[in-house]
C-alpha cells in the first residue's frame, strides 16, 4: 500500500526508464531470433540424424527468444500506466501542498491529512474565517485520500499486468539449468592448479560448460587454467552488467549536480575513475581487429579498491608468441589505456620484426601496486601479487593450443620487482623474463630466480632513467648490474635533465621506432636484443 | 556417419555465429540487469516495484537457459572442425536433451 510519504517520494521516471530497458530487452530477443534463424539458413544443405536434431534444436530456441520477447513486451506498458498514475497524482498532491503553503493556516500531516493550525492567543480570525480554513483541511484531505486510491489502484492494476509476463505464464522451462546440467560453486575447483583447472574444465559436458560461463561467470572468468575464449565470454557479460550500471548511476548523479563535498559528489568521482578504466577496456573489446592488433580478449577485472584489468590483445592459446607486460608504481584499472596503448605497441613493432609471427599481448593490471613512491620501497605489494602472477603464466600453458608458445614477461619499474618475487618462492614458467627500467628485483644474482633451464633473463634501463638513483637496499641488486647476471640490452638514453637523469625517460620505453621498443620486439618474437 | 551434403568450415562458422548470438544476448540482458539496478531502490511502497524486480530476475534466469542452450548447439557445431563423426556423435547426445518436449 503507497502511503502519502512514498508517494511524495516517488520517481515516476524510474518506471519509464524501466519500461524502456524491458522494451529494449524484448527487442535484443526478437532480434536473437530472427538472427539464429538467418544463421541457421546455411545448414538447410545438410542431412543426416544429426542435422535433425540440429535444426529442431535451434527451432526450439528461436521459439524460446521469441515467446520471451513476446511476453516481455507486456511489461513496458503496464509500467508506464503506472508512471502516468503516479504522476497525475503527484500534480494533485503538489496543488494540496501549494494552498496548504499560502493559508498560513493549514498542515499536511505525515499520514497525508491536512488538519488547520489551531490558532493561538495572538490568532485574530473570526469564527467563520476558522471555519473556512478547517472546510477546506477536510477538503484537501479528500483530495489526497483520492489521489492515494488512484494510484494504489494503478499499482494494484500494474501487478497484476506483470503478473501475465512471466515465464511462467508463456509457458516457458528451463532446460538447460536443470538438475543433471548444473555447474555450483562446490563443483569449481577453485584451490586447483591451473593445469587441474583446465582437466576438470574438459572434463565437463558442453551444457555444463555452458553453465559455468553463464552462471558463474565472475568466477570462471578469472581462473587461470580456463581457455581464454570462455573466460573472454563470462568476462563480457559480467563486464557489459556493471558497466551499464556504473554508467546509468554516473547519468543519474550528473543530472542531479551534486554539491562539492557531498556524499553523491564523492560517488560520482568514484564512478568517474571506475569509468575511466572501464571505458578503454570497452573500446578495446569492441575495435576491429587488423593484422597486427588482433582481436582482444577480456581475461579478468575488478572496480573494487584501485581495481584490476587483464586484457589480452590477440589470443595467448593460439599465438606463436605471447607477451604479459606488468606495470609499476600508480598503476591501477583507472589508468589501464595508457597500458594498452603500450601493448599496441608491442605487438606493432613484434609484427614488424617478425613478419609471419601471430603474437598476443596481455596487460597484466592484475594486482594492488603502490600508488606513489613512498609505497614503491616496500617489497609487499610485489611479494603479495607474486603468486598470481605465477599462477596467470601457469594458465596460459595449461591452455595453449598446440606446440608452446614463446612466452615472455616484462615488468617495467615497480613491475619488475613483481616479476622478481614472482621467480622466487615457486617455479615462473616463461621463455623470458625482461626487467626494463628496475629499481630491483628483490634478487642479487639471476640465479636466484627459479625458471626454466633455458628461459633468458634480460635486463634494460635507459641511461637517463631516473630509476638508477634507486639505492640498492630498497628492492637489492639492479638487474642492469653486470655482477647481477642478466643479459643487458640497449633500452636508449631517454630525456636527460639539468641534473643528468630525468623521470621523462622512465616512461619512453614504448615511444615508437625507440631502441628499448625494437629490442622488446625482438624479445617477443624470440631473437636477441641487441647490447 | 549419417552427415552428408555440409562443407565442416560452415558448420565451424555457423556454430561460431550461434555462440556469438548466445553472448550477445547474454550481454543484453546483463546490461539489462545493470540498467535495472540503478532504480532497484527506487518507488518504496509500490507493489509494482518490488514485482518487477522478481521479473527481472526471472526472466534473466530463464534467458540465461536460452542463451546456453543456444550456445551449446553452437560449440558442437564448431567441433566439426575436429572431425564430423564426433560432432555427430555429440550433437546426437546432447541437443535433443535440451529440447523443450524432451
Amino acid at each position: 500500500m503507497v502511503s502519502y510519504e512514498q508517494l511524495r517520494a516517488a520517481e515516476p521516471d524510474a518506471f519509464d526508464n524501466l519500461a524502456n530497458k524491458w522494451s529494449r530487452l524484448a527487442g535484443e530477443l526478437s532480434s536473437a531470433d530472427s538472427d539464429l534463424g538467418s544463421a541457421a539458413r546455411s545448414l538447410e544443405g545438410w542431412s543426416g540424424e544429426a542435422a535433425e536434431a540440429a535444426r529442431s534444436h535451434v527451432t526450439d530456441v528461436r521459439s524460446g527468444y521469441s515467446t520471451a520477447a513476446e511476453y516481455i513486451e507486456k511489461i513496458p506498458p503496464a509500467l508506464r500506466t503506472l508512471s502516468d498514475a503516479v504522476s497525475e497524482a503527484q500534480k494533485t498532491v503538489d496543488g494540496v501542498v501549494e494552498t496548504v503553503d499560502t493559508s498560513g493556516h493549514l498542515r499536511v500531516h505525515s499520514d497525508g491529512t491536512v488538519r488547520a493550525i489551531p490558532g493561538g492567543p495572538g490568532d485574530m480570525r473570526s469564527d467563520d474565517e476558522k471555519q473556512a480554513a478547517s472546510d477546506l483541511a477536510d477538503e484537501l484531505t479528500g483530495k489526497i485520500s483520492r489521489a492515494l486510491s488512484a494510484v494504489n489502484e494503478a499499482d494494484r492494476t500494474a501487478v497484476s499486468a506483470l503478473n501475465k509476463a512471466t515465464p511462467e505464464a508463456a509457458g516457458l522451462e528451463l532446460e538447460a539449468t536443470g538438475a543433471d546440467h548444473i555447474i555450483t560453486p562446490s563443483d569449481i575447483p577453485s584451490d586447483g592448479s591451473p593445469a587441474e583447472v583446465k582437466e576438470w574444465w574438459d572434463g565437463l559436458s558442453p551444457t555444463e560448460q555452458e553453465s559455468a560461463v553463464y552462471t558463474h561467470g565472475d568466477v570462471i572468468g578469472g581462473m587461470d587454467g580456463i581457455p581464454v575464449e570462455d573466460r573472454d565470454r563470462a568476462n563480457r557479460i559480467r563486464f557489459a552488467e556493471e558497466y551499464t550500471q556504473l554508467t546509468g548511476r554516473r547519468d543519474e548523479l550528473a543530472e542531479l549536480g551534486p554539491a562539492k563535498y557531498s556524499e553523491e559528489a564523492t560517488e560520482l568521482e568514484e564512478i568517474d575513475r571506475t569509468l575511466n578504466g572501464l571505458e578503454p577496456i570497452q573500446e578495446r573489446l569492441e575495435r576491429e581487429p587488423t593484422a597486427t592488433r588482433p582481436q582482444a580478449y577480456l581475461l579478468d577485472f575488478a572496480t573494487d579498491g584501485n581495481g584490476r584489468g587483464v586484457v589480452a590483445t590477440g589470443n595467448p592459446d593460439t599465438a606463436d608468441n605471447v607477451v604479459t607486460s606488468v606495470p609499476g608504481t600508480g598503476s591501477n584499472l583507472s589508468n589501464i589505456g595508457g597500458e594498452l596503448d603500450r601493448a599496441d605497441a608491442i605487438l606493432d613493432q613484434a609484427a614488424q620484426t617478425d613478419r609471419g609471427s601471430s603474437n598476443a599481448a596481455i596487460t597484466w593490471v592484475g594486482y594492488d601496486a603502490p600508488q606513489d613512491l613512498n609505497e614503491a620501497i616496500r617489497a609487499g605489494y610485489a611479494e603479495d601479487a607474486a603468486g598470481d602472477l605465477r599462477s596467470f603464466q601457469d594458465g596460459l600453458r595449461a591452455t595453449h593450443e598446440g606446440q608452446p608458445s614463446n612466452n615472455t614477461l616484462i615488468g617495467h619499474s615497480y613491475g619488475s620487482t613483481v616479476v622478481g618475487h614472482s621467480a622466487q618462492g615457486g617455479h615462473l614458467d616463461v621463455d623470458n623474463a625482461v626487467f626494463i627500467g628496475s629499481p630491483g628485483v628483490g634478487a642479487d644474482h639471476v640465479s636466484e630466480l627459479d625458471l626454466p633451464d633455458d628461459a633468458n633473463v634480460y635486463a634494460g634501463t635507459a641511461e637517463n632513467d631516473i630509476i638508477r638513483n634507486t639505492p640498492p637496499f630498497i628492492h637489492d641488486n639492479q638487474p642492469i648490474n653486470d655482477d647481477f647476471g642478466a643479459e643487458v640490452f640497449d633500452a636508449g638514453e631517454g630525456t636527460d635533465s639539468w641534473y643528468g637523469t630525468s623521470p621523462d625517460a622512465h616512461s619512453e620505453y614504448w615511444d615508437e621506432n625507440s631502441t628499448p621498443l625494437r629490442n622488446l620486439g625482438r624479445i617477443v618474437v624470440g631473437e636477441s636484443p641487441s647490447s | 556417419m549419417s552427415g552428408y551434403d555440409v562443407d565442416p568450415d560452415t558448420l565451424v562458422t555457423t556454430g561460431d555465429t550461434f555462440v556469438s548470438l548466445a553472448d550477445g544476448a547474454g550481454e543484453a540482458v546483463a546490461e539489462f540487469s545493470g540498467a535495472a539496478a540503478v532504480h532497484a531502490e527506487d518507488n518504496d511502497g509500490f507493489a509494482a516495484a518490488g514485482k518487477v524486480r522478481s521479473l527481472a530476475a526471472l526472466w534473466e534466469y530463464h534467458v540465461d537457459d536460452l542463451n546456453k542452450r543456444t550456445a551449446v548447439a553452437g560449440g558442437l557445431l564448431r567441433d566439426a572442425a575436429d572431425g564430423y563423426g564426433r560432432m555427430e556423435d555429440a550433437v546426437l547426445d546432447t541437443l535433443p536433451e535440451l529440447h523443450s518436449e524432451a
